[in-house]
């Protein structure tokens, strides 16, 4: 509808500035900062005497001590699975993932493990939506969680880009292909579910991961800056050869000595570009392996997994011998398909276990996005 | 940071922009919108750091500045407002027992219409039109979710969108068929 467009464009341009949201900020801090939540306010998920923060820290601290010393966690790990609505998510999110996060000293640790919690959330969104119990209140809180997480994991990768591109590279590819998919495997579940709830807000959630996937990719620099070269490149044959014989014509009219047509400068992101190349390639060898370890029972499955693999090994060796010949932007674009590729089939592969007989079969619907 | 000091500062991150271009339109005034979306969050804080549980941020922000806004209004004193209020909504008349689908026709009819000058006539509302329009078709909320931040039933939301598109669309066309 023109009108409705319109006339919703027109008002979405009425925006605070950046200075106006800045101060509202900082008043907003100020109060929170005078007024804190009390310390028994209840957590969202009723597990209310993890908030109180020294308290929390003595339990982390603990936990970290057992964790160290070898001997396990008996709450800690039947945590792991619980989900929003369960009393142990609170220590899930609270004592575990803070711990998790703790460990992570080094900015790629840290980048990395902000990367698995955004992905943790939307699994947890799965499960609900496959047990039809997600719901809004759920939802948004989930929601606020998993953009948190994202925007960490951005912000990190974004810092992390200038000292080490190779690790900035591959966790944004992880990041933005193992949501691709999640998001389709959350959008059929939801439409699968009985409860109308479900349905609606799975379907609200699914639109916002693929939201994060995008701007994950979109995000990614080191890849995105090989990609240009190599574009670049593809329209310079033309370019040299045109020069060429308009050199080739000046000489045949002169006596002149033909000048030479100088070489491309050498690249001086190419130190740089190797690094993103051996990582991306590593990290895809990485889970190669690990999809080369699962034991697949459905016959067509292992079928698929076997067509998709080959593929892969097609883009790695043309990596291998772009690398081989000092040409790592291309390199790096190959591993980087190549990553995509195996990322995508293993997170398909995880979520077609957890849901066994829930997802289309392989084959039926191509649940896997398409690559650009 | 407590964990209801982080979300809450997430939902204002998520939430100011549109509540601030919401009280906007809804006041025609920049600097009253600044204060008001200042005031509802700072009300909202008070709310959670004295215990209590804000389900669904949304509509509860929605719900804080809708009774700020009308608060402003009642300070000074706009007959348009209570005149509009009083017999707009009161009795049952035929206009009121309009179906939806009208809507659709109405909001058809009115696409050769520029958005821009739209946005300039909703201004000239009353407010009880202005709001239901500016959450409708401007921030996307449902009739049921504009109900819930309004606390109106949905029926006087849905007839409070065909009357306020209506007038919308009369002072857009003065030359109009009624």
């Amino acid at each position: 509808m023109k009108f409705t467009e319109e006339f919703k464009n027109e008002g979405l341009r009425v925006r605070l500035t950046v200075q106006e949201k800045a101060t509202l900020r900082a008043r907003l801090s100020e109060r929170m900062a005078l007024n804190p939540a009390s310390p028994l306010v209840q957590s969202p998920y009723h597990f209310f005497i993890f908030n109180h923060v020294v308290l929390q820290r003595t339990f982390a601290a603990l936990i970290l001590f057992v964790f160290v010393a070898g001997s396990g966690g008996g709450t800690s790990y039947a945590a792991q699975t619980a989900l929003p609505g369960d009393l142990l998510y609170a220590v899930k999110i609270h004592v575990n993932e803070f711990v998790e996060i703790a460990l992570a000293t080094t900015p790629t640790a840290k980048a990395e493990a902000q990367a698995v919690l955004a992905e943790r959330r939307v699994e947890e969104a799965q499960d609900l939506a496959s047990q039809g119990k997600f719901t809004t209140t759920v939802a948004e809180q989930l929601q606020l969680q998993l953009d948190e997480h994202v925007a960490a994991a951005q912000s990190l990768t974004e810092v992390l880009e200038i000292e080490d591109p190779g690790a900035a590279a591959q966790i944004s590819t992880q990041l933005a292909s193992s949501l691709a998919v999640n998001d389709a495997v959350l959008s059929h579940l939801g439409e699968q579910s009985p409860d109308e709830e479900t349905k609606n807000t799975s379907r609200k959630f699914a639109v916002r991961v693929r939201m994060h996937a995008t701007a994950a990719a979109e995000a990614n620099k080191p890849v995105k800056e090989s990609k240009r070269v190599v574009l670049e490149r593809r329209s310079e044959p033309v370019a040299v050869a045109a020069k060429a014989a308009k050199v080739m014509s000046i000489a045949a009219t002169t006596s002149e000595p033909v000048p030479q047509v100088a070489a491309p400068a050498p690249d001086e992101g190419s130190l740089s570009g190797q690094a993103v190349a051996a990582q991306l390639k590593a990290r895809t060898r990485l889970v190669l392996g690990r999809i080369h370890a699962l034991s697949l029972k459905d016959e067509k499955l292992a079928e698929y997994v076997q067509t998709v693999l080959a593929s892969t090994s097609v883009l790695m060796s043309a990596g291998d011998t772009a690398f081989g010949a000092a040409d790592y932007d291309t390199a790096v674009v190959q591993f980087d398909t190549a990553l995509q590729s195996a990322v995508e089939l293993e997170t398909y592969l995880k979520a077609e276990r957890r849901f066994d007989g829930a997802l289309p079969r392989v084959g039926d619907i191509d649940l896997l996005p398409d690559n650009d | 940071m407590v964990d209801t000091e982080k979300q809450f500062t997430a939902a204002f991150e998520r939430y100011a922009d549109e509540l601030f271009r919401h009280a906007t339109l809804r006041l025609s005034d920049r600097e009253r919108a600044l204060d008001l979306t200042q005031e509802t969050f700072l009300r909202a804080w008070a709310y959670v750091s004295r215990g209590e549980e804000i389900h669904d941020y949304r509509p509860f922000f929605y719900r804080t500045l809708h009774n700020l806004i009308v608060d402003e209004y009642r300070k000074h004193k706009t007959t348009s407002l209570e005149q509009m209020v009083e017999s707009g909504e009161g009795g049952e008349t035929v206009e009121s027992l309009l179906p939806a689908d009208e809507t659709n026709a109405l909001e058809a009819a009115m696409d050769r219409f520029d958005g821009k000058r739209a946005l300039a006539a909703l201004a000239k509302l009353a407010d009880p039109y202005r709001e239901v329009l500016a959450l409708r078709y401007i921030e996307g909320f449902s009739p049921k979710e504009i109900a819930e931040s309004i606390e109106e039933s949905e029926n006087v939301v849905s007839v409070r969108i065909h009357r306020g598109l209506k007038k919308l669309r009369t002072l857009m066309e003065p030359e109009a068929q009624s």
